[in-house]
């Protein structure tokens, strides 16, 4: 297998390339090599060729040799023999080239004695000239000086003797021998110039026997200086004739064989040099196929391992990146993996295929995640669904409970009313009064609940009118200044600085909290006073904040008790619930109220020195700030309403009475209708100046009724009758809902005559 | 030179401890000391030779080996350049002629009766041929009429010493090796089946004569007188032989022992006419040459001493000093050894070992390994010298190396031979 170090891709991938690398140096180092012993033997081929050209001009040379050994012996020129010391210095020196060529390039040891051969001819030949031009010398210093000179003078002898007039007997013998010896001596003469000229043995023959000739006559004729001059001749002949034939020898004979023998050697000295030139470029050609071969070889073997390694790359990495690509899209689109990956591998394919799987685990593991958390969701929903509907429910029911208690405490308040208006002992007085405190408890009690529920249902809705602060603050103090006189308290306003008179926000829900707070204020202070602290400031062009602070000196709380003072139900402790009553949800509504109209609630207290309640509302600022005169510095007018009549459509007996009974004290009159439609028929019956409108009844509820009478059901006369609508439906949207039905304004039950009559006063 | 010098000299020359004596003397000679100047041949001019007769005859010797030619042109001319010249009989008649030597006083040479019948009567045994051309015994003695002659006087041209037979040498590792006066023939140098690959020696009075004999064994042409050719033979021989030239036959022509060698050596040749010491030389180079016994008969040459023209006085006296120490035995046994005979072998045979002289004169197995000169084996155990003895090989002696006269026209014709 594998080593561990070559096993990642990396190694792989990296002994790859250097076998590539190592390839293409292999390469490059064959081709250099083949190029380097291709250059060699080019360059040794050369200096052969060179060679064996020096060799073929040796045989040139040697036939120039005896080309002027030739031209010398005909003419005996000194510039020939010039000519020829510079061949011979020549030939030297290309033996000398030669001899270095063949010791070089070992052509063989046979061939330096070839070049010692040629160089002892050479000698020779060298030596065999010299003499040659010596026997020529001699040669012609011989027939010319001696042979000539003397041949002269024997003619010149020989012409006085024949020429002699002393004899004038011509058929003499001594005439005639005197005549024969001038012929002969001229006879001689030409053969001595034939034999010069053509040194052939008839030649030689000729003059040997004109010369014995001669001398036979000469000796008869007895010329002593002629016969001596004929003896001295003839050794010089024979002189000539040696000398003629050891140079036709040494030419004929010894320089041209030696010439011959030197051009053999020149030649057999070529063929060996050019047999070597041949071998040589047979090896060159043998260099040039091996370096082709080696380079084939390498070639093949780059393409292989090239291949190879292609192949090794494909199916180590493309492949397997591939596949793990494909995982990694199937997996990317969630799709479901049916590949079998190779997570065995060690490299970093491997290690891919290993992280596909840890993907495709948690791939698996996300997918049931979300199934599960989509579940959960539905549940989430489900149990949303649940608890809105709980809670609309809770609400519903406590509407619905508020409405069912307050429509017959408003009997019981009601009644109680009309029953403290008897004449009354002070022991039923002293009754009534007790339950008249206790209807009104549980009216409170009921109301709190119902804001309670409202806030926690986000039905409780804060009303953005324009209203006097002064207004709301004063109405406050009076109507808890009562109270607080009840105790011997003191409720007074300790400071109060306002940026501006109005503001607009909810006056309603902001008396409210000072009701709550003061009342509580009063409730917890045995002794001593309640001081308000009021302040109006602007925070920006539209908004202004309100701050005020209650403070009592009562019992105070503890720090444990402030920290819970605001939770729902609970109150400082479970004495004092027993002690001062309470629903315990006074303050949480108040909480709930500050931080709906965007502000808070903070409370500092000192446990029996008292306790201050802080708390601020954002109101917007007014464009004008003009105080509106407030209901109540309306003085109620005693108005005569006797003459008008009033329709109560009421379903509720006791409601009936209680309703009958206010009107009545108001000194006013009113039919009873039941249901809507027997409101309808008394309408079309006689002719109503106002209708106080019952909202729930059976057969025909309220606001039908109004929207009928609107329409002209009760008569066109009735179209715009004032219609007021006394509902106990307590809850936000209720008033919203009358006067949407057509109905000109609105009651809540339990009806107070107060309240009733004010209503009346402003629409009649 | 008195004879108590010469006596003394021979005494000295056959005792080896006297001869050391003497060599450890040589100033006591040195002022008077004669200087002797030897022209002639690489065959006689030895080196040995030179120091051995120096140490025996007290003189100093100069030795100018040539080539034969360049030898006889040399002498021929200038008489006043030697003082011994060396060299064959065939250029005796040639160098007479040029005057350039004396006669030899032959009752100066000390045993001259020692010499043998071949130089005097022609004939080594009553039965031998005489052999054509320039027979020695023709041309030895100086006639009345200045001419050279058979005719015995006391004037002689030159001293009879070296000779041999020479033949034809043959490659046994190509050419079969032929029985001796039988098979082995002249002929055998023109044959066909040796085409390009024969050779033969540059030299008219000798090649000639080879060729001639190998045109007449293969009947290509009979000569009237082998040894005087006329000019119509001359003119048909070399037509056969220069056509043979043309076509390539002949591989070379050589101008010197060591050339010849060379040729057979380097596989140039497979057979070539050779000299002796050729032969001797390539055997001991483990070149397979066999020296032929030709049926037709050795072409025979004979060595002359001659006498400068020139020399006179001491000189002459030491030249007739060294012309006697040759047939003084050593000599003769020391050139025996490279297969030269000595015209006195008697003399000599005190010089060689009994086997020596039974393997190199008697023609019988060599009883043992027998040294050449330079002290290596050169004959072995057993072996026989072609040809046999020497009175057998000179019986045998179809022609001389001779100085025709046709010479001249030879000349010419040698030389559109050499450049066919």
């Amino acid at each position: 297998m594998v080593f561990p170090m070559f096993r990642s891709l990396k190694a792989q991938l990296i002994i790859s390339l250097t076998l590539i690398i190592f390839l293409f140096v292999g390469q490059q180092y064959v081709s250099y090599q083949s190029q380097n012993l291709l250059v060699i033997g080019l360059a040794s081929n050369q200096k052969i060729a060179e060679g064996v050209i020096q060799v073929k001009v040796l045989e040139k040379d040697v036939l120039n040799l005896q080309r002027n050994v030739l031209i010398y012996k005909e003419t005996q020129s000194s510039s020939v023999l010039k000519r020829l010391n510079d061949i011979m210095i020549s030939v030297n020196n290309k033996l000398d080239m030669t001899t270095t060529l063949i010791k070089k390039n070992q052509i063989g040891s046979n061939q330096e004695v070839t070049i010692a051969s040629m160089r002892n001819h050479l000698k020779d030949y060298r030596e065999n000239f010299d003499s040659v031009v010596l026997l020529i010398n001699k040669k012609r210093d011989l027939f010319n000086e001696k042979i000539i000179i003397r041949l002269s003078h024997m003619k010149k002898i020989s012409s006085e003797v024949s020429g002699d007039i002393s004899l004038k007997q011509f058929d003499s013998p001594t005439y005639k021998n005197n005549r024969k010896l001038d012929a002969l001596t001229s006879e001689l003469q030409l053969a001595a110039y034939q034999y010069f000229l053509l040194p052939s043995a008839e030649n030689m023959t000729h003059f040997q026997e004109t010369s014995e000739n001669l001398e036979s006559v000469a000796i008869s004729l007895n010329i002593v200086e002629l016969n001596a001059n004929l003896s001295e001749l003839s050794a010089d002949f024979r002189l000539l004739t040696q000398v003629t034939r050891n140079y036709n020898y040494l030419v004929n004979v010894v320089m041209s064989g030696t010439a011959n023998e030197f051009l053999y050697l020149a030649k057999s000295l070529s063929e060996v040099v050019l047999q070597h030139l041949n071998s040589s470029n047979s090896e060159l050609n043998t260099i040039v196929d091996e370096a082709i071969f080696r380079g084939s070889i390498m070639f093949i073997l780059g393409i292989f391992l090239t291949s190879v390694i292609t192949l090794y790359v494909l199916i180590r990495l493309i492949f397997p990146i591939q596949k793990v690509t494909r995982v990694f899209d199937i997996l990317a689109s969630n799709k479901e993996l049916h590949e079998q990956l190779d997570v065995n591998r060690s490299d970093e394919i491997g290690q891919l295929m290993k992280s596909a799987t840890i993907f495709q685990q948690k791939n698996q593991q996300t997918n049931t995640l979300l199934i599960e958390s989509q579940q959960l969701n539905q549940q989430l929903a489900f149990s949303q669904q649940k608890a809105e509907k709980a809670t609309q429910t809770k609400s519903m029911f406590l509407a619905n409970m508020s409405h069912e208690i307050r429509t017959p405490m408003n009997g019981v308040v009601g009644m109680l009313s009309l029953l403290s208006n008897t004449a009354l002992n002070d022991e039923q007085r002293e009754y009534i009064s007790l339950v008249n405190s206790s209807s009104e408890s549980l009216l409170t009690l009921i109301n709190s609940i119902l804001d309670y529920s409202k806030i926690e249902s986000g039905k409780l809705e804060i009303e953005n009118i324009h209203f006097n602060l002064t207004d709301v603050i004063n109405e406050v103090i009076i109507m808890m200044g009562a109270l607080a006189e009840n105790k011997s308290l003191m409720l007074k306003i300790k400071s109060i600085h306002l940026s501006q008179k109005t503001v607009i926000g909810d006056p309603t829900r902001l008396k409210q909290i000072l009701i709550n707070l003061i009342s509580n204020a009063i409730k917890f202070t045995e002794k001593g006073c309640i001081e308000l602290e009021v302040r109006l400031g602007e925070i920006s062009k539209e908004k202004l904040n309100f701050s005020c602070k209650v403070s009592d000196s009562g019992i105070g709380l503890s720090d444990e008790q402030q920290e819970n003072i605001f939770s729902p139900f609970s109150q400082a402790d479970n004495s004092t619930t027993r002690k001062y009553g309470g629903t315990g949800l006074g303050l949480t509504i108040v909480k709930q109220l500050c931080e709906l109209m965007g502000g808070d609630i903070k409370i500092t207290s000192i446990i029996n020195k008292g306790s201050c309640f802080s708390f601020n509302l954002i109101y917007r600022k007014p464009e004008h700030d003009f105080a509106e005169t407030s209901d109540k510095s309306k003085e109620i007018q005693e108005i005569n309403l006797s003459f008008k009549k009033i329709l109560l459509v009421e379903d509720n007996r006791i409601n009936q009475i209680v309703a009958t009974k206010i009107l009545t004290k108001l000194n006013l009159k009113a039919d009873v209708a039941v249901n809507g439609i027997k409101a309808i028929e008394k309408l079309n019956l006689a002719s109503y100046d106002l209708i106080l409108m019952d909202c729930q009844m059976p057969e025909m509820d309220g606001y039908e009724t109004t929207k009928a009478i609107r329409k002209g059901n009760a008569g066109v006369e009735h179209q715009n009758i004032t219609i007021i609508a006394m509902t106990a439906n307590a809850m936000k949207g209720d008033k919203e809902k009358c006067l949407n039905a057509g109905m000109d304004d609105y009651l809540t039950k339990p009806i107070a005559i107060n309240t009733l009559h004010q209503k009346l006063t402003t629409w009649m | 030179m008195d004879k108590s010098r010469r006596s003394a000299i021979k005494k000295i020359a056959l005792g080896g401890a006297a001869g050391i004596a003497i060599a450890k003397a040589p100033y006591v000679f040195a002022r008077n000391k004669v200087t002797l100047r030897i022209l002639g041949t690489h065959v006689t001019l030895q080196e040995e030779l030179r120091q051995k007769a120096m140490e025996d005859l007290g003189i100093h010797l100069i030795f100018e080996p040539k080539g034969s030619a360049a030898v006889l042109q040399k002498a021929s001319m200038f008489p006043e350049s030697f003082d011994l010249y060396e060299q064959w009989s065939n250029s005796i008649n040639v160098l007479w002629r040029s005057g350039s030597i004396q006669a030899i006083d032959k009752r100066r040479i000390t045993h001259w009766d020692e010499i043998n019948n071949l130089t005097k009567t022609g004939q080594i045994t009553p039965s031998a041929k005489f052999g054509a051309g320039d027979a020695p015994y023709k041309i030895l003695h100086i006639q009345k009429n200045n001419q050279l002659g058979e005719k015995h006087t006391n004037n002689i041209s030159f001293l009879p010493y070296v000779h041999n037979v020479d033949s034809f040498g043959y490659n046994t590792d190509i050419i079969k090796k032929g029985i001796p006066y039988e098979t082995e023939s002249w002929g055998w140098l023109l044959d066909e089946k040796y085409h390009g690959r024969v050779g033969t020696i540059n030299a008219p009075t000798i090649g000639l004569f080879d060729l001639a004999l190998a045109a007449q064994a293969r009947n290509l042409m009979t000569f009237g007188n082998i040894g005087a050719m006329t000019k119509p033979e001359l003119d048909k021989l070399f037509g056969i032989i220069i056509g043979l030239k043309q076509s390539g036959h002949f591989s070379g022509l050589w101008s010197s022992v060591p050339e010849s060698v060379q040729f057979m050596k380097s596989g140039r040749v497979v057979i070539e006419s050779m000299f002796s010491p050729a032969v001797s030389s390539l055997n001991g180079m483990n070149v397979p040459v066999t020296y032929a016994a030709p049926k037709e008969g050795y072409r025979g040459w004979h060595g002359v001493m001659c006498l400068s023209k020139a020399t006179t006085g001491k000189v002459k006296d030491a030249a007739y000093d060294y012309m006697n120490w040759w047939l003084s035995g050593w000599p003769g046994a020391f050139i025996a050894r490279q297969g030269y005979y000595i015209s006195n072998p008697q003399r000599s045979a005190r010089y060689l070992s009994p086997q020596e002289w039974d393997y190199w004169y008697e023609g019988k197995p060599a009883a043992a390994n027998l040294k050449g000169t330079d002290n290596k084996v050169s004959v072995y155990k057993g072996n026989i010298r072609s040809g046999g003895s020497y009175e057998k090989r000179f019986s045998n002696v179809a022609v001389w190396n001779t100085v025709m006269p046709t010479y001249d026209y030879s000349l010419q014709k040698w030389y559109e031979f050499i450049n066919a």
